[in-house]
């Protein structure tokens, strides 16, 4: 059975393909960087994947989801200051937990057009055994 | 062409412009892929390198690198895990500008098949 970098490497010849489209480049190049990274990742990769290959690249990369030939892109860049206090004071900032699915939030992206999100950890905390449900 | 005549190498009509132009495919934490675009002044990409790179104590080093400089056709270098090359092997001609842009797409073909051999060849050295 192959491996998620197996899977993932399998996507690069096409997403590879439309990234050096001139239309993709000026779409997405930051600032007019001679550089791009490029984040493939499957449906079922987790946020905190995505966000450690993010961090990996400085904080500026493209995340592209290509599911039965179908291309999702996300451009995630940090967000700028004034973006953050305004974000903040509507209660705006969005919480990503890094065990979430790529997918859903491609979804969520879908919906908001764009989003300022944070990282957040979250932990089981054991209060004992559950207390049993009167019949 | 004249049998007597030795066959010349394709070239781009212009050379590529510098600085190239570099996107990074990483598909894990250690293992990542480059496309390197030299495009000449009238956008036509006339060389091209895809390099796949892994991390290795926090520093990434080449494993192998695919491209069509020198006039050669398409080729694969080879790096060992201290970054000496130790192999090159041809792989297909390059005669025409369409060619330099299928090249390039067997070469991605090609990398993302074979990135697990390359680094097995890589950690041999031979």
């Amino acid at each position: 059975m192959a491996t998620r970098d197996q899977l993932r490497a399998q996507t690069v010849p096409a997403v590879a393909r439309l990234a050096r489209s001139r239309d993709f480049r000026s779409t997405f190049a930051a600032d007019g960087r001679r550089q791009q990274t490029i984040i493939p990742v499957l449906p079922d990769d987790t946020v905190g994947y995505a966000l450690d290959r993010l961090d990996d690249a400085g904080g500026i990369a493209v995340l592209v989801l290509l599911t039965d030939g179908v291309l999702r892109i996300a451009s995630l860049t940090p967000a700028l200051e004034a973006r953050m206090v305004v974000a903040a004071e509507d209660d705006q900032v969005t919480p990503v937990h890094p065990d979430s699915r790529v997918d859903m939030f491609f979804d969520y992206l879908d919906r908001v057009g764009s989003a300022v999100v944070r990282r957040v950890a979250a932990r089981l905390v054991d209060y004992g055994p559950l207390p049993s449900i009167p019949s | 062409m004249n049998a007597a005549e030795p066959e010349r190498a394709w070239a781009p009509e212009l050379p590529p412009e510098l600085p190239w132009y570099e996107q990074i495919f990483p598909i894990s934490e250690r293992v990542s892929y480059r496309q390197r675009l030299g495009e000449d002044a009238y956008g036509r990409l006339a060389e091209w390198a895809v390099v796949q790179m892994r991390r290795v104590e926090d520093q990434w080093q080449r494993v192998a690198v695919y491209d069509i400089c020198h006039g050669k056709g398409v080729h694969v270098h080879l790096y060992d895990r201290e970054g000496r090359e130790f192999t090159e092997t041809s792989l297909r001609p390059v005669t025409c500008y369409q060619d330099v842009e299928d090249g390039l797409d067997y070469a991605l073909e090609r990398v993302t098949r074979h990135w697990e051999e390359n680094e097995r060849r890589s950690d041999r050295g031979y």
